[in-house]
């Protein structure tokens, strides 16, 4: 039997903000169809890795492979032609827009009709609006939010707001989810809710995830893959079970050895 | 003459106006229509595949299932076949459901969506029809028929057509506070009596537009909005879902809207909350202008300016027959959609609930508490 191949792979990365070391020589891989989190306290380099993954930020060292290709760089707009959508840690919405014109911006590089013919609403444009519409309805209702369609983002709680975020990241019909703390300041209510649509995004359309999460809770039920990073360096990397018995990750969360 | 059953007035509705628009409803943000002809074939595609699943005369075939438009053309199926329509409402607590569930011991189900489907494996079901994909995966598939298989499904030829007039066409059920199942029958001759009835007295044409947020919610939809539906051969529309109803029903502007005492103190709560403060000078002019019997200019004044779009609010612009059925409304909420120019109409029958063996719903009730433990400790 052979082992399929993973859909992402971090080889041996690095990063550095003006001699400050970020990241040290972090390896991974993510399986296609799993859930990954990534863990570790504050200012372990969960935000700046996702954003080396979809190239935001170029990594000083390493390689990433994502879908069999390898880059030493990738940049951002790359990553989303590539089938890379992300969601972030401070809600980052168009919050004079509807929840509608929201979802539609996920659709930006589906359109296959140029400027002349939006403008004109003429040749391939007409059609085009009508299936990218489909495809924004249909994330719309797969995330319940039918009912505030045409509400303004910024009018919204914050828990749909970053419903509506996910939205957008999933209009985009993304292989792989980059998620930054999808559950910050959420109940527990929301969060189980954040959760399910989580899952069921996996489920139904086969999408890998790798997720930033502070609530370990969460995390446990949720994923299948954990890493965790500790001063920028990797100190566990496996099951959730693996990890919550790993001395190093213990340590690294309570500071101390049991 | 056509015979008196809701599949024989489908038919007549798509022989005699083929191409007129009989159902409405909202998917994905827009709205799709069918005509009469459309939809009297997928009924009878519909028919033809619950037939071949083993539905027949005098089984039931229970809808747990929020309004949607394929409960209504499934349930329309159903009776062609001579079988029985039994809507349970999915919102209902999980001991109840699993009670009524019990009781009803139906081999036939339709499903809304996962939970639904789970529930009615639970309970014995061999043939759920489910209506949304999501999350069936998980399950085998050997008693799950999609609903749109079964539409698309390749039969040659129509079945029979098998409903009788004197045939249940719906069967409504509750449970009382002392956990006793009760059961309403409706015979199709009956509800297209009560139906045509209305239609008459009302004066209800082809041109109405009816709004169907809770088209099985009680039996006065069943007497007062589907039966005159078919009767008078007019349009049904369903909004997306239960949760879009207001801005839907904003958006169409229906004609004839069927509903509860709670229906419209809910409409009368979106109509204060748009309200001015009382003590201010718009407040006043309001005020004014709801309780106006002055001069014809202040009245004309008064509508285009309060009345029509506060009543565009709750999408009644159009509205020709608000109809009230169950428990009476307060004379200030009478007064205060007259004050709108809503003439709010009660239409209403005495509810005929037999209560169904004592000993049955006791040992249904034991058995349905034991088992809700056993899952609890396991």
């Amino acid at each position: 039997m052979t082992a399929h191949a993973p859909l992402l792979e971090l080889q041996h990365i690095s990063l550095s903000f003006k001699g400050i070391k970020a990241i040290t020589d972090i390896s991974f891989a993510v399986q296609q169809g799993e859930i990954c989190a990534l863990i570790g306290p504050n200012g372990a380099g969960k935000s700046s890795l996702l954003n080396v993954i979809n190239g935001v930020y170029q990594p000083d060292e390493g390689v990433i492979s994502f879908n069999s290709k390898s880059y030493s760089r990738m940049k951002a707009h790359q990553a989303a032609v590539q089938g890379i959508a992300r969601t972030f840690q401070n809600i980052a919405l168009f919050k004079g827009m509807s929840v509608l014109d929201n979802v539609l911006t996920g659709r930006n590089l589906k359109v296959r009709s140029n400027w002349l013919e939006q403008m004109l609403n003429s040749g391939r444009a007409p059609a085009d609006y009508v299936s990218q519409r489909i495809k924004a309805e249909e994330v719309i209702d797969f995330l319940r939010i039918n009912q505030w369609r045409n509400s303004i983002v910024g009018t919204l709680p914050y828990g749909l707001q970053k419903r509506v975020e996910l939205a957008r990241a999933l209009a985009s019909e993304p292989r792989l989810l980059l998620l930054d703390e999808p559950m910050a300041g959420m109940n527990n209510e929301e969060k189980a809710e954040m959760s399910a649509f989580i899952l069921d995004t996996q489920r139904e359309f086969g999408t890998t995830v790798v997720l930033i999460e502070h609530d370990i809770g969460v995390v446990m039920n949720l994923s299948g893959h954990v890493v965790v990073l500790d001063y920028g360096k990797k100190v566990g990397d496996g099951t959730p079970d693996e990890v919550r018995h790993n001395p190093e990750v213990i340590a690294a969360y309570l500071g101390t050895k049991h | 003459m056509v015979d008196n059953t809701f599949p024989h007035q489908l038919l007549h509705q798509a022989a005699t106006q083929p191409a007129l628009v009989a159902l409405r409803h909202k998917y994905l943000g827009i709205w799709h229509q069918q005509s009469w002809r459309e939809l009297s074939d997928e009924v009878g595609s519909l028919a033809r595949a619950l037939a071949e699943l083993g539905l027949g005369q005098g089984d039931t075939l229970v809808l747990l299932t929020y309004p949607r438009r394929e409960a209504l053309l499934l349930s329309m199926a159903a009776q062609w076949l001579g079988a029985i329509a039994a809507p349970v409402d999915p919102d209902l607590d999980k001991d109840t459901l699993a009670l009524l569930l019990s009781h009803l011991q139906s081999r036939f189900v339709f499903a809304e969506g996962q939970d639904q489907v789970g529930q009615a494996l639970l309970h014995g079901a061999t043939r759920v029809v489910y209506a949304e994909a999501r999350g069936m995966t998980a399950y085998s598939h050997e008693n799950l028929h999609a609903y749109i298989e079964l539409v698309q499904t390749d039969t040659k030829g129509v079945h029979p057509l098998m409903a009788r007039e004197q045939d249940v066409a719906f069967a409504l059920y509750r449970i009382t506070d002392e956990q006793q199942v009760q059961v309403e029958h409706f015979r199709h001759v009956e509800l297209l009596q009560e139906g045509r009835h209305l239609v008459l007295t009302e004066r209800l044409g082809q041109r109405e537009e009816a709004f169907a947020a809770r088209v099985f919610a009680t039996s006065g939809h069943l007497r007062y909005l589907l039966s005159p539906w078919l009767t008078a051969g007019f349009t049904l529309n369903f909004p997306e879902n239960i949760v879009t109803r207001d801005a839907d029903r904003r958006e169409l502007g229906p004609t004839l809207v069927v509903g509860t005492r709670e229906t419209y103190q809910r409409l009368e709560s979106l109509v204060k909350a748009r309200l001015p403060i009382a003590g201010s000078y718009v407040g006043r002019f309001v005020t004014y202008a709801l309780q106006s019997d002055g001069s014809r200019f202040q009245k004309l004044l008064a509508y285009w300016l309060i009345k029509r779009p506060l009543k565009d609010v709750i999408g009644f612009s159009h509205i020709h027959l608000p109809l009230l059925i169950g428990p009476a409304l307060s004379q200030e909420s009478l007064h205060f959609f007259r004050s709108l120019g809503i003439h709010i109409r009660t239409w209403d029958k005495i509810a005929n609930w037999r209560t169904l063996s004592a000993t049955t719903s006791n040992k249904l009730l034991a058995e349905t508490q034991t088992d809700s433990i056993k899952r609890a400790l396991s």
